[in-house]
C-alpha cells in the first residue's frame, strides 16, 4: 500500500478551496461576535506554511536524543535529510547484516521514559584507572535497599557546536533529567555534596572498560537481513496489536574510518492504541571488519556473540539472545589488552542470566496499565479548559511578543539544517502537550523560535520532588555543591547561594508565596552560547514553583525576568 | 470557530472524501459541509486526536449521505481524481478506488489514516468485527487484483 500512501500524500486541496474555507471560518468568527480577540490570519498562514513546508510528525526529538547519546555514532550528521539519503545508500549496499534488534520503549518524549522496558546494569567491573587521559563521568543509581540499578556514562559530544561538553544525567526513582553546565571544570568536581540525603551516588569510571546490560520486553522482534526484509518488517509492524498508527520512520547510517564498522538504525515512531507514543529502535550492525559473529547455545539458548574494534585499541563485545520471551543484549567495552578478559566476562554474564531464569520484568518494569494515559497535542483553548491544569496556563495577553503570534500546532518540534550556521536548528513552533503516563501528569506549553524558547510545564510533582522544596535562606549543602561549578555571572552580580543552586537543579521547588521579581532575577543568567565562533547573549531563566499541589517548571531563553514574572502574575503567583 | 482547525484537518478530510467519492468537486463540497457542521455544532474537544476523529466521522457521514441521495444515484459517476505518478502507483490506486465504497472506506482509514479497526468501527458506526471482515475482504479483493503487489 506504499503507492497508495504516496499518492494520497501528494494530493493537496486546491488553493482557492483552502482560501474559501479560511474565509468561511473567519466570517463565522466575525458573525459569532464573541468578543474574543480574533486571531490574525497570519496565524493561519503560519500553520499552512508549516504544513506545506513538509513539517510532519516524526521522531525528530528521538533522533536528537539518539545522536547525543550514541557513543558509537562518531560521524553521524545533524542533517536529517542527509542522514536519510545516506541510509538509502546503506540499505542498497548492505549485504552483511548480522542481526537486528527491536527495542520497544513506551511513554513520552525524550529519554524520560526510556527505562520503562529496559534496565541498565553494570559497574561491577568498572574502576578508575590512574593515569587515564579519557576519564568520563558516570552515574550510579542505587535503589533504597542499596542495590545498584543503573550505571551509565553520560559525557557526550554536543554536535551542534562541535565541541565536547560534559553532561550529567540524574535519575531518581525513575525521574531522569540531564544537566549540562555551561562551564565545567572537570577536575574540581567532587560529588559528596550532591543530594546527600538521597540514595544517589555518582562515581568516576573508565569509559573504555564499561559494561552495559540491557534487557527488553519482547513486544516485537523483527529479524530482517536484507533491505527487502526491512521494508517488509516495517510494513508488518502495523499489525502489532499495541500499535495504532505509524507516524514516521527515521533511518540513520553511521560509518567511518574511525569506527571501522557500519550501523543502520531505524527508529519508527508509533502511536499505541492507548494514545501513547512509542518507538521501535531497530539497529542493524554490519561487523564486517570485526570478528564474525559466533552462534552458540548456552544452556539450550541460542546466543549470538560478536565483537568489533574501533578507535584502534578499543573493542566492543556483545551477546544477544532471546530467553523466556525477552530479548537480552549485553555489551561490554574493553581495550585490546583486556579483550580476552572481556570475552570471559561476557560469557559469565550470559551464563548467569540464563541460570537465574532471566530477569523478572514485573520487578524492574511492572506491566503498565494504560488506562487513562494521554499523549495529546492541544490548542491553546483546550489547554485553558484543561480541568486539572488549565488555571495555570498564562494569560495570552502576557505571552512575550516574540511568541504571542504563534498558533499551537499538533506537530512537534522539527529540525532543519541551516547551511549558514552549519547546524540543525529547530523550526519555529508552539506545541502544547498533555501527557499522563507512569512518569508524569503534565500539561506543557513549548514556544520555540530559536534561539528563543520558553517551556512552561504544569505538572503534579512526585513525592520525591516534594522533598525538594527550598526557601531562599536554607540549603547550605547545595551551596557547597554549587560553589564547585563555575557559573556565569548572574544579573546584578549578586548570585545568592539559592539562585546559583536553582540555576540548573531540576528538583528544587520554590513555594509560590516566595516568588518575587527579585527571585526571578536571581534565577536568570546572561548566557553566552557560541555558534561558529559567535557569542550571543540571552537571558536564561530556570525556576520551579510549587503552588499547592501543582508544580510549574519554567525554562526560558530570551525572555526577560519581567516578562516571566508578568506571566506568573497572570496565574496569581507573585 | 477555531480557524486552526481548518489548517489542521482540511487536507486529510479532503483525501478521505476523495477516496470515497472519487471526484474532486464532490470531495471539496464534502470538506466544506464538514466545517459547516462543525460551526453549527461547536463541539468541545479534549485533544487534537478527539478533534480529528470527530471530523473524520462527520466526513464519512457526509459522504454516505451524498452517496445515498437520489441525485447521486441518478447520475453517472465520473472518475475525477489526480494522475498517478507512474504505472505501479496507478495500478494500486485504481485497484483501491475500484473497490465497493464500504471496502475502500476501511482501506483508506486503516492504511492511510492509520486508524485501528476499533477506531474505524467508532468512526463508521459499525461493529468492530464487521470492520475486520470488510478489511479482510478488501485485502483479498486487492490481492486478486494486484497479485503479490499488496504485500509491498
Amino acid at each position: 500500500m506504499k503507492e497508495y500512501k504516496e499518492y494520497m500524500d501528494s494530493i493537496k486541496l486546491e488553493a482557492d478551496v483552502q482560501e474559501r474555507l479560511s474565509q468561511q471560518a473567519t466570517y463565522e468568527r466575525i458573525e459569532a461576535k464573541r468578543g474574543r480577540t480574533i486571531l490574525p490570519l497570519l496565524g493561519v498562514a503560519a500553520v499552512m506554511a508549516l504544513i506545506f513546508l513538509g513539517i510532519r510528525t516524526g521522531p525528530t526529538l528521538f533522533r536528537q536524543w539518539y545522536y547525543e547519546n550514541d557513543a558509537t555514532s562518531g560521524n553521524s550528521t545533524d542533517n536529517p535529510n542527509e542522514a536519510e539519503s545516506l541510509d538509502e545508500v546503506a540499505l542498497e549496499n548492505m549485504y552483511e547484516l548480522t542481526f537486528a534488534q527491536v527495542r520497544v520503549n513506551t511513554g513520552g518524549r525524550f529519554f524520560r521514559t526510556h527505562d520503562d522496558y529496559s534496565i541498565w546494569l553494570g559497574g561491577r567491573n568498572v574502576m578508575p584507572v590512574p593515569g587515564m587521559t579519557t576519564l568520563r563521568h558516570g552515574t550510579a543509581l542505587y535503589d533504597p535497599t542499596g542495590e545498584l540499578i543503573r550505571f551509565s556514562a553520560s559525557e557526550t559530544e554536543q554536535r551542534r557546536n562541535h565541541r565536547l561538553r560534559p553532561a550529567f544525567e540524574f535519575e531518581y526513582n525513575g525521574f531522569v533529567t540531564s544537566y549540562t553546565p555551561s562551564i565545567f571544570e572537570i577536575d574540581s568536581i567532587t560529588f559528596e555534596y550532591v543530594m546527600p540525603q538521597t540514595p544517589f551516588e555518582i562515581a568516576m569510571y573508565d569509559f573504555r572498560r564499561s559494561q552495559e546490560f540491557q534487557a527488553f520486553r519482547r513486544d516485537a522482534m523483527i529479524l530482517a537481513m536484507t533491505p527487502a526484509e526491512i521494508t517488509q518488517a516495517i510494513e508488518e509492524l502495523n499489525a502489532i496489536p499495541i500499535v495504532r498508527a505509524s507516524d514516521g520512520v527515521t533511518r540513520t547510517w553511521n560509518q567511518g574510518e574511525m569506527l571501522l564498522f557500519s550501523q543502520v538504525n531505524t527508529a519508527l515512531e508509533f502511536t499505541m492504541w492507548t494514545g501513547e507514543r512509542t518507538w521501535f529502535d531497530m539497529a542493524f550492525y554490519n561487523v564486517e571488519r570485526g570478528e564474525q559473529p559466533a552462534h552458540s547455545y548456552v544452556q539450550g539458548v541460542a546466543v549470538t556473540a560478536w565483537t568489533y574494534n574501533f578507535w584502534g585499541e578499543l573493542y566492543q563485545l556483545g551477546a544477544d539472545f532471546m530467553f523466556e520471551g525477552n530479548t537480552y543484549a549485553i555489551r561490554t567495552m574493553d581495550t585490546r589488552e583486556f579483550l580476552e578478559e572481556g570475552k570471559q566476562r561476557l560469557t559469565e554474564s550470559v551464563n548467569r542470566t540464563i541460570s537465574n531464569g532471566g530477569l523478572d520484568f514485573n520487578v524492574v518494569a511492572p506491566q503498565l496499565d494504560f488506562t487513562g494515559f494521554r499523549n495529546d497535542r492541544l490548542s491553546f483553548e483546550m489547554a485553558q479548559n484543561d480541568v486539572q491544569f488549565g488555571a495555570f496556563v498564562p494569560s495570552p495577553a502576557t505571552i512575550p511578543e516574540r511568541f504571542s503570534q504563534m498558533v499551537a500546532s499538533p506537530v512537534d518540534i522539527q529540525y532543519e539544517f541551516n547551511p549558514t550556521r552549519n547546524m540543525s536548528i529547530p523550526t519555529p513552533v508552539f506545541v502544547i502537550s498533555r501527557n499522563i503516563n507512569t512518569r508524569e501528569n503534565m500539561l506543557e506549553l513549548l514556544w520555540h523560535d530559536w534561539p528563543n524558547t520558553l517551556t512552561w510545564s504544569i505538572f503534579e510533582p512526585s513525592e520525591e520532588e516534594l522533598q525538594w522544596i527550598y526557601t531562599p535562606n536554607e540549603p547550605e549543602s547545595i551551596h557547597q555543591w554549587v560553589s564547585r561549578f563555575a557559573y556565569q555571572r548572574t544579573i546584578g552580580q549578586a548570585a545568592t547561594a539559592f539562585s546559583a543552586m536553582a540555576f540548573s537543579e531540576p528538583f528544587l521547588l520554590v513555594l509560590a508565596e516566595d516568588v518575587t521579581l527579585d527571585l526571578i532575577n536571581n534565577k536568570t543568567n546572561i548566557f553566552g552560547h557560541g555558534t561558529n565562533g559567535e557569542i550571543e547573549s540571552a537571558y536564561t531563566t530556570s525556576i520551579n514553583i510549587l503552588h499547592n499541589d501543582t508544580a510549574i517548571r519554567i525554562r526560558s531563553t530570551g525572555s526577560s525576568p519581567e516578562e516571566i514574572f508578568t506571566m506568573l502574575q497572570s496565574i496569581g503567583i507573585g | 470557530m477555531d480557524i486552526g482547525i481548518v489548517g489542521r484537518n482540511e487536507q486529510r478530510l479532503y483525501r478521505a472524501a476523495l477516496a470515497i467519492m472519487k471526484g474532486r468537486a464532490d470531495a471539496e463540497d464534502i470538506v466544506q459541509d464538514v466545517f459547516v457542521k462543525y460551526m453549527e455544532k461547536q463541539p468541545q474537544f479534549e485533544s487534537y486526536t478527539h478533534e480529528a476523529a470527530w471530523l473524520m466521522r462527520v466526513t464519512i457521514n457526509c459522504c454516505r449521505s451524498r452517496l445515498r441521495s437520489s441525485w447521486w444515484k441518478m447520475r453517472v459517476p465520473l472518475l475525477d481524481i489526480y494522475p498517478a505518478r507512474d504505472e505501479g502507483q496507478r495500478d494500486v490506486v485504481s485497484a483501491v478506488l475500484s473497490l465497493p465504497v464500504k471496502y475502500r472506506m476501511v482501506i483508506h482509514l486503516f492504511y492511510y489514516e492509520g486508524y485501528t479497526t476499533r477506531e474505524i468501527s467508532e468512526i463508521t458506526v459499525q461493529k468492530e468485527s464487521t470492520v475486520r471482515q470488510q478489511l479482510t475482504r478488501a485485502r483479498r479483493m486487492l490481492g486478486e487484483e494486484l497479485g503479490g503487489e499488496l504485500a509491498q
